[in-house]
């Protein structure tokens, strides 16, 4: 018993894994006959939106941060690309885009160069956006919106009906964050301005710099998020990434990275976002009150959290 | 003879004062709007036909929105404020059916005309206009269980549990059930957000369970959406008068889809403020105004006729396309589009 608690706690990505076969199990349980692929392609194609959101909030949480205006900016970013599709695809992808990357970069000065607390920094900020958003929306009342074709596929679309297009997106940002964290420089930097600010000031880093580029990447991460959620579901409205703001955040914590920064990596992140989507479907798919689906939401994952604190500690 | 200039110009000033005074007794009134669900479409439809009435009435100097997401405690602070702004009416639309009313008394008391649109309060002083919400879902339902013959496994898409709209749909939902005892129902509710009844319907495909109908309380154009993308064949499916569902229902018969839309307009809120203005300039009015719904199917000849009338390619597919609550609002097309305000 005790090595294979070792075991695992040598590789808690063994344990997640094994966790998200135990919700696998569950499910089937719930309902049998529903784990198939097209479950599984359905799975991956809701949590990758998360899990892209996920990469940013991993980004910011490894430096001892925290982004919550992730959500706001991803649904910014598919109102605006909505909203403006009438004037071409490109150019609308990339004002949304753009919204991703002014967002972070105020995020980034207020954090790295003002030194305000990421907390209140990003709640500031989304509050700002969303109100900003609530402004424009009411005088595009009449503008046309649509979701581009291109954005469509990319959220909804699956290669032989089983495939879903968005994996890829969320492999090449996987592969993005495993390298670059791992294996790059400016990886090591975020591991050790997480782990200790001072030192690295100490050590001639320029702290700011690393920061400021982190909360940019977490913003742009979350924009593309909100393409991928808007392409899903065919419309935009003014609360469509609400929903992804705490999960965005649980999927992290659930996934290993520390809240207090310098221990994790995206790889356990990527866990967590399987985790909770499938915690989601399996909600959906059990026959009890809503009330108590929210209960078991709740206590899901505080008590993720905690095996997790013990098996790490 | 200063003096006396000077005097003049007093008098002039006073007269100036009260012609100004007169000019807006003679009916500039601030319309204060509390509402408690933002980035919905068709709540934010329902705040432009409010400042579209409050434009096209003549009769409102200002229309102040308290707009933010909450509950009922947050709406009971933001009809404070909209007291203390010196609001004449206060158009809500109530997040909870009991908690506003002392509140609600309040303003009542200060000679303030107050109207739940949308969904019912049961404060007494309070006007109520909404859409009837019982038959909203009972006539869609009736409509649904009658094209399955009366049997089959039917999902019951449901708003946010708690809300009144939702608690009477669901009650005019079960009313019609209990004479059809061959259907059954899966119950969801959806939040009225897009992304969770995607997701929700994307795993109830998946999940292999048969369904074959399914009752939306609105978020309908995404469960089509989402059977297109499984490339599953369309059971019936009853939305509301959202555009986009009625661009479906008009473009995707040829590829099987039947359903059906039931009205629900939005500008329940504009013709709240017409109602209200009414009351301020002292015509009688009933303390309760159910506007009953319209059923449209694209099955029935009559129906599809309503169906292509309605659809209005400009518009955004969560937008209802009943922009006028005769005989209360006033505005045209533009204006409510316009959503500008006095």
């Amino acid at each position: 018993m005790s090595a294979v608690l070792q075991f695992l706690k040598a590789r808690t990505i063994v344990a997640l894994i094994l966790l998200l076969a135990l919700f696998l199990i569950g499910i089937e349980l719930v309902r049998p006959g529903t784990v198939t692929p097209l479950w599984a392609s359905n799975a991956l194609l809701f949590a990758a939106p998360l899990a892209i959101m996920g990469a940013g909030q991993t980004l910011v949480m490894l430096t001892g941060g925290i982004d919550l205006s992730v959500a706001s900016v991803a649904t910014g970013a598919a109102y605006l690309l909505a909203t403006n599709a009438s004037s071409g695809d490109f150019s609308a992808i990339a004002l949304a885009l753009a919204l991703g990357l002014v967002v972070g970069a105020v995020n980034g000065v207020g954090v790295a160069l003002l030194r305000v607390q990421p907390l209140i920094m990003t709640l500031g900020t989304g509050l700002m956006t969303g109100g900003a958003m609530i402004v424009y929306s009411q005088q595009m009342l009449a503008s046309q919106p649509h979701v581009p074709a291109i954005i469509q596929t990319l959220g909804a679309g699956k290669i032989f009906s089983l495939v879903p297009v968005d994996l890829f997106l969320w492999i090449a940002v996987g592969a993005l964050m495993l390298y670059g964290l791992n294996r790059t420089g400016f990886g090591r930097l975020i591991f050790a301005v997480g782990d200790n600010r001072e030192a690295c000031h100490l050590a001639g880093i320029r702290v700011w710099r690393v920061l400021f580029v982190d909360y940019l990447l977490c913003a742009l991460f979350a924009a593309i998020a909100g393409l991928v959620l808007v392409g899903g579901t065919n419309a935009a409205d003014l609360s469509l990434a609400d929903s992804y703001l705490l999960p965005s955040v649980a999927c992290v914590i659930i996934g290993g990275t520390s809240i207090f920064g310098g221990r994790g990596g995206y790889s356990g992140t990527i866990v967590g976002a399987l985790i909770l989507t499938a915690l989601t479907s399996l909600l959906t798919l059990l026959d009890v009150a809503e009330p108590l689906k929210q209960i078991l939401y709740g206590a899901i994952i505080l008590s993720l959290a905690a095996a997790y604190a013990r098996l790490t500690e | 003879m200063a003096r006396k200039h000077l005097m003049a110009a007093v008098a002039a000033l006073a007269l100036a004062a009260a012609a100004g005074g007169t000019a807006s007794a003679a009916g500039k009134y601030i319309v204060g709007v509390s509402n408690t669900l933002i980035g919905n479409g068709w709540r934010e439809e329902m705040i432009c036909s409010i400042k579209a009435e409050a434009e096209a009435s003549g009769l409102v100097s200002k229309v102040i929105v308290a707009n933010r997401n909450g509950g009922p405690s947050e709406q009971i602070a933001d009809i404070r404020n909209l007291i203390s702004a010196g609001a004449n009416a206060i158009i809500i639309n109530p997040s909870d059916r009991e908690a506003l009313n002392p509140i609600i008394k309040q303003a009542a008391d200060k000679g303030i005309v107050v109207v739940a649109v949308d969904q019912a309060v049961s404060a007494p002083e309070a006007y109520v206009l909404t859409n009837d919400q019982v038959d909203y879902a009972k006539l869609g339902a009736k409509w649904l269980f009658d094209k399955l013959g009366g049997k089959g496994e039917v999902v019951e898409m449901r708003g946010i549990d708690g809300v009144p709209a939702d608690a009477d749909r669901h009650q005019g939902f079960d009313e019609v059930l209990k004479n059809y005892p061959n259907i059954h129902v899966t119950s969801i509710f959806t939040g009225w957000a897009l992304n969770k009844t995607a997701q929700a319907t994307k795993d109830l495909l998946a999940s292999g369970k048969q369904i074959d109908g399914v009752w939306t309380s609105g978020i309908d154009s995404t469960v089509v959406d989402a059977y297109q993308t499984a490339g599953k064949p369309f059971v019936p499916v009853v939305g509301a008068d959202n555009n986009g569902f009625i661009g479906q229902l008009i473009n995707l018969k040829d590829k099987g889809l039947t359903g059906a839309a039931v009205s629900n307009p939005p500008a329940v809120g504009g013709a709240g403020l017409g109602l209200a203005l009414d009351v301020l300039q002292k015509k009688e009015h009933p303390h309760v105004v159910k506007i009953t719904p319209t059923v449209w199917d694209n099955t029935s000849e009559a129906g599809m006729d309503e169906l292509k009338k309605a659809y209005n390619q400009k518009l955004d597919p969560f937008y209802s396309v009943a922009i006028n609550v005769p005989p209360y609002t006033h505005y045209t097309m533009e204006q409510i589009l316009a959503c500008k305000g006095p």
